[in-house]
């Protein structure tokens, strides 16, 4: 019984402190021209801080590559009337001038990674891709910006070489396989 | 010896009569007294019922706590790689009723109330929905939640510089004073002769009175408030010499006299 009504008494107490929300004191005035005070204060907002804005430029080379196969030395057998080949080296893998370059720009007010990935479609399996670099690091662009004062924006490339034969003798700038460049946030440095 | 006796009546006969009405026959020898008789009659006045005024105003005051959002927003450009500031409009706001002064009267006389706003930061003004009020004295054997209570609101304006601390801006001064309290006497003395009592109003340094013109003419009215003495004029309050000011004979005036702003206020009753 006791408990109970120190549970309505906590009940009354909450909802009359649920009723007076924002009110902060109370005072009493017991005389004529009496008078109370209470000081105004205020608090100020804060700018807040930019959001992210994701801004990278990829620039892709044609990603075009030349398969040379090698050359093949035929030889003669007088016994068989037939000729025998034989491989004289491997096969080489050409490309233009940055053609297998991509140039990764980060103008984005944060620090990002990139991480490359190369797939070979499953005809072309035999051909091995390689990168220079399969993850990269790009800076926030913003760092010494102001309104006034423009940031860097930082940069970061890979390069893709094939190594292995192309069989498809067929090919003419055939898609072998691709490329997939995939952006996330630096992992934020713990102090 | 029976004579002694009736000697002795005879005197208690006229001390018991009115002065002045000696109504009685005999002579000085004559042993007959014929008895008479009056009424004894009593009047009763109400005495004066004293109540001293006792006060008792509660206040409850809202946090007084606001929020300036001064509406600056900055976003990144990728284009340009630069930072663009964009200012929107400030806004101040406050928690559920933080701006709120809610003033309760449970005394036994109606009082007034007057709120200021005084800035402690020259950037930002403070204005209430309502800066004086009247508050009615309970009614005898009444509930405490009967008693009047009425709820000012402060409104804050203005542009608070950055800051990262709370920060003080201003401060609500409530003055209460009792209403019907005489406050002195307004009194004219040279060329018309008459005097009205001077009653405290809501506002600290206001007075109202109430004027009634005997005859037409030059009033000199005086009165005085902390040791100071004020002169009525037809251009206000003056405080350095006597003036006059002029009257309609027969008319009814109510008068707000303000010494802070050296001036009177004349409203014609009747």
């Amino acid at each position: 019984m006791k408990k109970r009504r120190f549970s309505a008494a906590l009940t009354a107490a909450l909802a009359a402190a649920l009723s007076f929300t924002g009110m902060a004191s109370e005072t009493k005035i017991e005389q004529s021209g009496g008078t109370a005070s209470q000081d105004v204060s205020a608090v100020y907002t804060p700018v807040k801080e930019a959001e992210v804005v994701y801004s990278v430029d990829i620039k892709w080379g044609s990603m075009e590559f030349t398969y040379t196969a090698p050359d093949v030395v035929k030889t003669w057998d007088p016994e068989s009337h037939t000729y025998s080949e034989t491989l004289a080296g491997e096969g080489k893998w050409t490309h233009e001038e940055k053609a297998n370059e991509i140039v990764l720009t980060n103008k984005s007010n944060k620090a990002l990674t990139a991480e490359i990935t190369v797939a070979m479609l499953q005809n072309y399996s035999g051909i091995t891709p390689e990168l220079s670099a399969a993850n990269l690091s790009l800076k926030d662009a913003s760092i010494g910006a102001t309104t006034s004062t423009p940031g860097t924006a930082s940069e970061a490339s890979t390069a893709i070489t094939l190594k292995g034969a192309l069989t498809d003798k067929t090919a003419s700038k055939t898609t072998v396989g691709n490329v997939t460049v995939t952006i996330k946030d630096a992992e934020e440095v713990q102090p | 010896m029976k004579e002694k006796k009736m000697t002795a009546m005879l005197l208690a006969a006229i001390l018991a009569l009115p002065a002045g009405e000696a109504v009685f026959a005999s002579d000085a020898a004559g042993p007959a007294v014929n008895p008479d008789k009056t009424d004894i009659k009593a009047t009763y006045v109400e005495g004066t019922v004293k109540t001293a005024p006792v006060y008792s105003v509660d206040v409850q005051w809202g946090s007084l706590e606001y929020t300036y959002d001064s509406a600056k927003t900055i976003t990144w450009d990728p284009q340009t790689l630069k930072y663009v500031e964009t200012q929107g409009t400030p806004e101040w706001s406050c928690g559920e009723n933080a701006d709120k002064i809610t003033v309760t009267n449970h005394s036994n006389m109606e009082v007034g109330v007057h709120l200021d706003y005084t800035k402690t930061d020259a950037n930002i003004s403070g204005t209430f929905d309502q800066n004086d009020f009247t508050l009615k004295a309970p009614a005898e054997n009444s509930e405490q939640a009967a008693a009047e209570s009425k709820t000012a609101t402060l409104t804050v304006g203005g542009q608070l510089t950055e800051t990262e601390e709370k920060k003080k801006i201003g401060e609500v001064t409530i003055t209460v004073t009792g209403l019907e309290e005489p406050a002195g006497e307004l009194k004219s003395t040279q060329n018309v002769e008459y005097s009205t009592t001077l009653y405290k109003t809501a506002k600290p340094g206001v007075y109202k009175a109430t004027v009634e013109c005997p005859e037409y003419g030059y009033y000199y009215f005086q009165f005085i408030i902390d040791g100071t003495t004020y002169y009525t004029s037809d251009n206000g309050l003056k405080t350095n010499r006597p003036a006059s000011i002029y009257m309609t004979q027969g008319t009814k005036e109510e008068w707000i006299l303000d010494i802070n702003k050296l001036s009177i206020t004349r409203k014609t009753i009747s």
